[in-house]
């Protein structure tokens, strides 16, 4: 005889295994400080790469117009600019980075958490049928 | 309107019946309309312009993640560059980039606003976009929406000037990179558009979080208007040339779209709000209850009451045996009812048409009672009783 109840949670835990799960088991293998560290990690790599290209567009673009009346001054000024623009940058992406990475674990945390709820039930019933 | 709702939940449950063929089908129509658009701009590979790799591609991207059209659109642009003119091909490619590192890694998922804005502009109706993404987004939507705009401009750059691209050659590609640079970037009539949808979507995404009656419609209406009266404005004063008509039907069909986004989003009835007060220890609540309007698509059952069952489940009536009966019941009442005449006509003095239809009346009563009675299985009941 089939039973329901076995049958709803059973398609409940396979429908997250298949979608969210898959996300939620790779980020759960961390702990969260590792897990936001090494989103940091990568954050600032793709910033520098982001911020160079962003850098090399701004050149290219002045290379014709204001860069030819540069004088020593201006220069320093202009790299000190760079600077702390790449600062800020980097600042502004690892708040954004650290938000949205700790809200991800979090929710991964908490959905792999029902699922491990609805896997012991499942064995549960399993141990009752077998009694 | 009620019709509307109809219409809205025969569509839902069609969606939730066949979601899977019709999100595919989807994606495919997208793909195919990115890529037909790019092969028609800048068609300057003729392998890759080729209709039947459009459409291999648009079917291979419909069945992968929405990420990978967006990647393939990124890296068709390239390559259709690359014809014209390697150094294009690399600012190009720099300028993705960027808009990788600092928007699509944190939203792949919104990506594929990258990809309408393009087709909007292609379809001359680029306003929809931020009316749409205000209605139904986040004002984090403003990014890809700049994003859309500044890959549809360089776009279009390409294609006006690619004869005079072509014909620089490779010593002429730093100059190109830099031309390139300064017209894409420095484009006013860029500036005006980006300027017009960022305004637009944040208004439109303010006024339909407001708790006013018909937020939704005011929203669209007042992003409309504001993007005509900024493009217009920005036009005047940076000596842009913009199309008018366009200006006022792409706006039009702005408004279109929101009022459809609402039908299918925000189905609400405002002559039903209800207001409520209350407090508790700590705070007053005013709260504003506008109820939803749900309309069940009425479901359709087809009765065959006289179908002549094939398995011959019905039985077969002797019409003409009925006939008789029912003409002869009928003159018998007649007789009985009028008192005889005189000269002997008394029933046949009415008009026969007339008598001819009564009859072919009872006939069909009877027809019918008969089968209603064997498809309810009444004759059997009275039998058993």
């Amino acid at each position: 005889m089939l039973d329901k109840r076995k049958i709803r949670l059973m398609t409940k835990l396979a429908l997250y295994e298949q979608n969210e799960g898959r996300e939620d088991m790779k980020i759960s293998a961390y702990y969260k400080k590792d897990y936001v560290s090494m989103k940091m990690i990568a954050t600032f790599i793709w910033t520098t790469i982001g911020y160079g290209c962003a850098m090399l567009l701004v050149l290219g673009w002045g290379m014709t117009g204001w860069m030819e009346k540069l004088t020593l001054a201006l220069i320093i000024m202009l790299v000190a600019v760079i600077l702390l623009g790449y600062l800020a940058l980097l600042i502004i992406t690892f708040i954004i980075t650290s938000r949205i990475s700790n809200r991800k674990h979090r929710d991964a945390r908490m959905r792999m958490k029902r699922y491990n709820h609805g896997l012991l039930q499942l064995m549960k019933m399993y141990e009752k049928e077998n009694k | 309107m009620d019709n509307l709702y109809v219409i809205k939940g025969q569509i839902q449950q069609v969606y939730a019946k066949y979601s899977k063929f019709i999100d595919k089908g989807v994606q495919f129509i997208l793909a195919l309309a990115v890529f037909y658009m790019i092969n028609h701009d800048l068609g300057f590979m003729s392998l890759l312009s080729n209709p039947l790799i459009t459409v291999g591609l648009a079917v291979i991207c419909a069945f992968l993640p929405m990420i990978v059209t967006v990647l393939a659109a990124a890296v068709l642009i390239l390559v259709q560059m690359a014809a014209v003119s390697l150094g294009i091909m690399a600012v190009t490619a720099v300028v993705f980039v960027i808009m990788f590192v600092f928007y699509v890694r944190f939203s792949p998922k919104t990506a594929v606003v990258i990809l309408l804005m393009p087709l909007a502009f292609m379809f001359h109706i680029p306003y929809v976009i931020p009316v749409a993404f205000g209605l139904v987004g986040t004002p984090a939507s403003v990014v890809p929406v700049i994003c859309g705009t500044v890959v549809y401009y360089m776009i279009d750059y390409v294609k006006t000037s690619a004869s005079a691209l072509e014909s620089g050659g490779a010593e002429g590609m730093i100059s190109q990179v830099m031309t390139y640079l300064q017209q894409v970037f420095q484009n006013r009539e860029m500036i005006v558009m980006i300027l017009a949808f960022v305004i637009v979507l944040f208004l439109v995404y303010q006024i339909r979080r407001m708790s006013v009656s018909h937020a939704w419609k005011s929203a669209s209406a007042a992003g409309a208007v504001a993007g005509i009266v900024i493009v217009a404005a920005g036009s005047a004063v940076l000596d842009v040339k913009v199309s008018y008509p366009e200006l006022i039907l792409g706006n039009v069909a702005a408004v279109i779209v929101g009022l459809i986004l609402e039908l299918l989003f925000f189905a609400v009835d405002y002559s039903r709000t209800e207001s409520v007060q209350y407090e508790d220890d700590e705070y007053y609540y005013y709260v504003k209850a506008v109820p939803k309007i749900v309309v069940a698509a009425p479901e359709k059952t087809v009765k065959r009451i006289n179908r002549r069952a094939e398995n011959q489940e019905t039985e077969i009536i002797n019409t003409d045996e009925i006939r008789r009966k029912s003409a002869e019941s009928a003159g018998a009442k007649e007789e009985g009812e009028k008192k005889p005449n005189k000269t002997g006509s008394s029933v046949r003095s009415r008009s026969p048409r007339k008598k001819e239809s009564r009859i072919t009346g009872n006939m069909d009563q009877l027809l019918l009672t008969r089968s209603l009675q064997k498809e309810l299985h009444l004759d059997e009941e009275e039998r058993n009783d």
